[in-house]
C-alpha cells in the first residue's frame, strides 16, 4: 500500500518504468509468436515446392531451395529472417506470388483492411454510445427494449452469421445490396470511391459485436454514475439536464470505454478474415486464408506478425490510456487481489 | 447476510422454515428466470440431438443421393429441409451437426477446466516465485491473438474434431485460470481458511475442501460462457473451410459452403446460421442466468 502511493506522487518517473515494462513484455511476446510461428510454419507436412506435378531434376530443386534458404537447419532460417525482417523490413517473397514481396503485397491490400475496419469503428462506437446513452435515459422503454436485444444479439451471435443473413434478406430477397465486393464500380455512387452501396452489409455485419459491447458498456455506466451524489449535487445546483450530461454524467462514464476498446480492437482484427471471406473482400484477411491454402509460410510469418503486433499494441496503448485518465488505477501492483 | 449474523447468530433453519443448500437456492432463482429457462430448454434440446442423433435423424450425415442434388425444402417428400450440393439430407446433416457443436464445446471447456483450474490455484495458493512464472505465462498467452492461433496450428495439423478440440483449448484455459488465481488469492486470506491451517489441515486438503468449493461457482459460469465461445471457434474454423472435415456435418462448415450457393439456394444458408445462433444464445442465457443465480450478491 506504501509503495502504491509512493509511486503516485511521482507519476512521471512510474508511469514511464510502468511503459518500459510493457513494452520489454510486448517485444518478448512478438518474440515467442515469431519463433512459436516459424517453427510450425515448418512443421507443415510438404513444402512449397514438392513435385506432386512436373517433377523438377534434383539439381535444379537444390538451386531453388538455396535460392529461398529452405536449405539451411532450421534455427539459422529462423535468425535470417528475423534479421531481414526487423533491419530491413524485408518479411520475404511470397510463394503464391514470386514476382513480388510480402511487403509489397502487404502494402497494397492492408488499405482495404483498414477501410473496412475504420468504418466498423466509428459506425460501432457512434451508434453504440448513441444507443447506450438513449438506453439509459428511458430505462425500460421500448428503446431500451430494442438496444438490450441488438446487444444480446450482437455479443452472442457471430459476424459471419449476420452477414449471411443480411445477405439473405437485403441481397438474395430484396436485391437492394450488393452480395459482396468492396468498392465495386458499380456499386459506388457519386462518380467511385464516395459512397458505395457495397460497404453497407461489410460494416453492419462487422459492427454489430462491438456495438453490442458498447452499448452495453455505456448504458450500465450511464445508469451506475447517475446515482451517483455528484450528479444529484449538479441536479440540485439547478443545472440544465444537457449540462449534467455532458459534463457530469458522459464524463465519467466513459472512462470504463477505454476498457471495451482494448476488447473490441483486438478481436476486430482477427475478425476481419470472416467478414472478408463472406463478402469475397480483397484485404488481409482474405490473404491469410489463401496463404494457410497454399502454404505459404513468409505470407502467413509476415500476417501472423503484423496481427501479434497491432494485438500486443492495443492491449499496451489501452492499458496506458486507462492509468491516465483514471488516477484510481494503482499502477505496476497486482489487480487480483 | 450480515442481517442475519446481526440478529442473534441463528444460523440453523428454523422450525417451519425448510433448509435449503446454495445449490437449492441457486437452482430455483436461476428457474424463476425465464430466459435461463429457455436458454435451458435450447440447450437441451441440442444435447439431447446430439446424443441420438442415430435414432432421431431420419437419414445418415454421409448418405448421398445423385439423383436429388440441391433440393429446396418440402421439394421432395422426407427432405423437409431440402438436400444440399451433393444430396445429402439437410435436417439430417443439421442435427448431425448438433453433435459436433456439442462435442467440441463441452471437450474445449473440459480441458480449459482440467488445465486452468490447478494452474490457477497453484499460482494462486502457493504464490512467490510459482506465482510469478505462472502469472507471466497468462499474461504472454492473452497477448496471443487466440483465433489466429487455432488457425495456424490447423493449417499446420489439418483439420479434423480431434485436431479442432486441441486448437481451441490451448488458448481457453487462459481466463479460467486467471480467475481461480484471483479467487483463490482473495479466499485464502479469510479466517476460515487461516483456522484450518492453524488446526493442521494439510496443504492439499485446504486447496481441495476449502478454497475450491468457495472459488467454483464463477469457473462455473466461466465455463458456461466458455462453451458457445468454443463452439464459435469451431463454427470459424469449419466456415473458413479448415475446421471439421467432410463428411462430418459441421454448422460452420455448412454456412461456409452455402456461401456459393445463397443467391439461389437460400435454405443452405438459412438453417445452419439459425442452429448456430440458437446455440448460441441459448447457452449464452444459461450463463446469463447461472451467473444471476449464483451471484451472492443478489440474494434477496
Amino acid at each position: 500500500m506504501a509503495a502504491s502511493r509512493n509511486r503516485i506522487t511521482i507519476p512521471g518517473r512510474s508511469m514511464a518504468r510502468y511503459i518500459l515494462g510493457r513494452i520489454l513484455s510486448l517485444i518478448l511476446v512478438l518474440f515467442v509468436v515469431s519463433v512459436v510461428t516459424f517453427f510450425l510454419m515448418h512443421q507443415v507436412p510438404g513444402g512449397p515446392f514438392d513435385e506432386t506435378k512436373a517433377p523438377l531434376p534434383p539439381a535444379a530443386k537444390e538451386n531453388i531451395l538455396r535460392k529461398y534458404g529452405l536449405d539451411k537447419p532450421i534455427h539459422i532460417q529462423y535468425l535470417n529472417y528475423m534479421k531481414n525482417a526487423v533491419l530491413h523490413f524485408d518479411f520475404g517473397i511470397p510463394y503464391q506470388q514470386p514476382t513480388t514481396t510480402v511487403t509489397a503485397l502487404i502494402a497494397k491490400s492492408w488499405k482495404v483492411t483498414a477501410q473496412v475496419g475504420v468504418m466498423t469503428v466509428l459506425l460501432a462506437f457512434g451508434a453504440g454510445i448513441t444507443l447506450g446513452i438513449y438506453a439509459a435515459y428511458h430505462q425500460n422503454s421500448w428503446i431500451d427494449n430494442i438496444t438490450t436485444f441488438i446487444a444480446m444479439l450482437g455479443i452472442t451471435v457471430p459476424s459471419f452469421v449476420v452477414a449471411m443473413w443480411l445477405i439473405l434478406f437485403f441481397a438474395v430477397r430484396l436485391k437492394w445490396l450488393p452480395m459482396g465486393g468492396w468498392n465495386a464500380s458499380d456499386a459506388c455512387l457519386l462518380g467511385s470511391r464516395f459512397v458505395c452501396t457495397d460497404w453497407i452489409m461489410p460494416v453492419v455485419a462487422y459492427a454489430l459485436g462491438p456495438l453490442a459491447i458498447i452499448a452495453r458498456y455505456t448504458r450500465s455506466s450511464m445508469v451506475d454514475v447517475m446515482r451517483q451524489d455528484f450528479t444529484r449535487t449538479a441536479r440540485a445546483k439547478g443545472l440544465g439536464n444537457r449540462a449534467i450530461m455532458l459534463r457530469h454524467i458522459l464524463r465519467n462514464a466513459l472512462i470504463p470505454m477505454v476498457t471495451a476498446l482494448g476488447v473490441i480492437i483486438p478481436n476486430l482484427l482477427t475478425g476481419s478474415i470472416f467478414i472478408e471471406a463472406v463478402f469475397r473482400i480483397n484485404g488481409l484477411g482474405k490473404f491469410f486464408v489463401t496463404s494457410i491454402f497454399n502454404r505459404d509460410y513468409p505470407m502467413i510469418m509476415a500476417l501472423f506478425l503484423l496481427i501479434a503486433f497491432l494485438w500486443s499494441l492495443t492491449y499496451l496503448f489501452t492499458d496506458i490510456v486507462y492509468t491516465w485518465i483514471d488516477p484510481r488505477v494503482r499502477l505496476g501492483a497486482e489487480g487480483g487481489a | 447476510m450480515t442481517a442475519r449474523a446481526a440478529s442473534g447468530l441463528d444460523l440453523a433453519p428454523q422450525d417451519g422454515e425448510r433448509h435449503r443448500t446454495l445449490w437449492q437456492d441457486a437452482a430455483r432463482r436461476f428457474l424463476r428466470n425465464r430466459l435461463a429457462v429457455i436458454g435451458l430448454a435450447i440447450v437441451l434440446l441440442f444435447l439431447f440431438l446430439a446424443v441420438f442423433a442415430d435414432l432421431v435423424a431420419p437419414f445418415p450425415y454421409d448418405k448421398v443421393y445423385f439423383d436429388r442434388v440441391l433440393r429446396f425444402p418440402f421439394e421432395l417428400p422426407g427432405h423437409p429441409l431440402g438436400t444440399d450440393e451433393v444430396g445429402r439430407d439437410y435436417l439430417s446433416r443439421l442435427i448431425y451437426g448438433a453433435r459436433t457443436s456439442m462435442t467440441v464445446g463441452i471437450a474445449v471447456q473440459t480441458v480449459a477446466f482440467l488445465i486452468g483450474v490447478p494452474l490457477g490455484s497453484l499460482a494462486g495458493y502457493v504464490g512467490g516465485r510459482t506465482d510469478f512464472v505462472i502469472s507471466r505465462f497468462i499474461d504472454t498467452m492473452t497477448a496471443f491473438p487466440g483465433l489466429m492461433f487455432s488457425i495456424l496450428i490447423i493449417s499446420v495439423w489439418g483439420g479434423g474434431i480431434t485436431k479442432v478440440i486441441f486448437a481451441l483449448s490451448i488458448t481457453s484455459w487462459i481466463g479460467i485460470a486467471r480467475l481461480t488465481r484471483g479467487q483463490i488469492l482473495s479466499l485464502r486470506e479469510k479466517e476460515y481458511v487461516e483456522a484450518a491451517r492453524c488446526t493442521g489441515v494439510s496443504q492439499n486438503r485446504i486447496i481441495l475442501r476449502h478454497l475450491l468449493p468457495n472459488a467454483l461457482t464463477p469457473i462455473l459460469v466461466s465455463i458456461s460462457f466458455g462453451i458457445p465461445a468454443a463452439i464459435f471457434g469451431e463454427a470459424g474454423l469449419s466456415f473458413l473451410g479448415i475446421g471439421i472435415n467432410d463428411p462430418i456435418p459441421s454448422w460452420g462448415k455448412m454456412v461456409g459452403v452455402s456461401n456459393a450457393y445463397v443467391r439461389v439456394y437460400w435454405h443452405l444458408a438459412l438453417f445452419p446460421t439459425i442452429a448456430v445462433a440458437l446455440a448460441m444464445l441459448g447457452f449464452s442465457f444459461v450463463g446469463d442466468g447461472l451467473r444471476d443465480a449464483l451471484d451472492p450478491k443478489m440474494i434477496e
